[in-house]
């Protein structure tokens, strides 16, 4: 199996450096002391029972991040489904890992209510149009997703929160996994994965080119696949 | 990995929650695994709820969520070491369990680490009666650290969750990863992961064979 890091696996995206920027930039050390700093108002948000009091304005950001992430996920595999460009265990990847993305986004919207944001318009670029580009451009995404969902909980303070989107980074580290596995890359190319800040996530997104509108009302605009 | 932190700092340390909080957090934690059931979108999660109305995150938490952790990534690397030892794979097979052996250990050694003095000894692991191929074993036992990871994250610590988080994640890839050396689908891909309690895990490593005996 060849062995690549995340730095190689995403050179097909990297378009400007700074996918592979992102992945090694901060110290997984430094990260956890700064978030584990920011948890004053951990204790406050205990005490709160009620969901929608327990959620603070940052958190309900996480929450907006996380969804767009989804978003993306969810509309790239929906997408590559369509096109009919992949077959056999790719195919049937995309299916169970597209319908994994698709109820996560489903869930975090109908938790955002009306603060969801509306499905962007996305351009993968035809990275849904070819089997090896789908592969490459599937690792990424799913690399980026756990990176991004470990650095959200060490973000979120409200621990209703907390744990609930704690629980969702073990099916996305299974998914770069087996993404991984039938890329041909090594599935685990480092023994303890770090996480991401939500602003080094959003560089990354932003680097691909992939969202080609973010519409800013739930009338604008309308994705050619919405997941 | 910097590791500032120590549970047993916590235990020396006098008791800072009150009770009324504490009931709060239990109300809270049930409506997480609510949200977790939302998030994941998979009935999997469901396992979560009944336990979670009794725990709440303190280091009492920390320590038993870690202990029991760090058993399963002892019970992975023996596993490991007794298939390197007795030849029983190669080819892609003999690169995962390189690979899981060594990253696992490393998963020890973090844990151990940030327990400190409160990391219990190492049991003794015997693999005579296990039946099952290779692949499928390690695939069993990579899913068990993250069902109880599942099961212990409500009790854990912000802190502390999240630095497991970073092992149970590679965990995930490595069940993953056998499960494609096996010729199998990645499970459980679609939704939340099943939660296993301390009764649970040790019902599930007897019935793959493996005998459990006190270490040293």
């Amino acid at each position: 199996m060849t062995r690549l890091g995340h730095h190689e696996a995403l050179g097909a995206l990297d378009r400007d450096g700074q996918l592979g920027e992102a992945f090694s930039g901060l110290s997984r050390g430094g990260f956890i002391a700064a978030a584990v700093a920011g948890v004053g108002g951990f204790g406050a948000a205990l005490a709160a029972t009620a969901p929608a009091a327990a959620a603070g304005e940052d958190d309900i950001a996480v929450l907006r991040f996380l969804l767009r992430l989804k978003q993306m996920q969810a509309v790239f595999y929906t997408q590559a489904e369509r096109v009919g460009a992949i077959s056999g265990r790719d195919l049937e990847a995309a299916r169970v890992i597209g319908a994994a993305e698709r109820a996560s986004a489903q869930g975090l919207a109908r938790r955002l209510g009306k603060g969801a944001p509306p499905v962007p318009t996305f351009d993968f670029q035809g990275a849904t149009e070819d089997r090896e580009r789908f592969l490459r451009t599937a690792v990424a995404l799913e690399d980026l997703g756990a990176a991004a969902i470990q650095g959200a909980v060490a973000e979120l303070q409200a621990p209703l929160l907390v744990v609930a989107v704690a629980s969702l980074d073990a099916p996305e580290a299974r998914h770069a996994g087996w993404m991984r596995a039938l890329a041909g890359v090594n599935p685990a190319p480092r023994a303890l994965d770090a996480p991401q800040t939500r602003l080094a996530v959003e560089r990354v997104i932003a680097s691909t080119g992939f969202v080609a509108d973010a519409p800013t009302t739930e009338t604008r605009g309308r994705p050619s696949f919405t997941g | 990995v910097t590791q500032s932190w120590r549970p047993a700092e916590r235990l020396a340390a006098p008791a800072g929650g009150d009770p009324p909080a504490r009931r709060d957090r239990g109300e809270v934690l049930v409506k997480a695994a609510a949200a977790g059931v939302a998030l994941a979108g998979g009935a999997a999660a469901l396992v979560l709820l009944p336990r979670l109305a009794g725990s709440a995150p303190s280091p009492e938490g920390d320590v038993r969520g870690l202990n029991l952790l760090l058993e399963i990534e002892e019970l992975q690397v023996a596993f490991y070491e007794d298939v390197l030892a007795t030849g029983a794979a190669t080819g892609g097979l003999l690169e995962f369990v390189r690979t899981a052996a060594e990253q696992d250990a490393k998963h020890v050694a973090t844990l151990r680490e940030i327990l400190g003095g409160d990391a219990r000894p190492a049991p003794l692991f015997d693999f005579g009666q296990v039946g099952d191929p290779v692949w499928r074993v390690a695939a069993r036992i990579e899913d068990l650290a993250i069902a109880a990871h599942a099961a212990q994250m409500p009790g854990l610590s912000h802190e502390a969750l999240v630095q497991t988080l970073g092992i149970v994640s590679v965990d995930a890839r490595h069940a993953s990863w056998v499960r494609a050396v096996g010729g199998v689908r990645a499970p459980r891909a679609g939704a939340g992961d099943d939660a296993m309690d301390d009764a649970q895990l040790r019902a599930a490593i007897a019935a793959i064979g493996v005998s459990v005996g006190s270490g040293g």
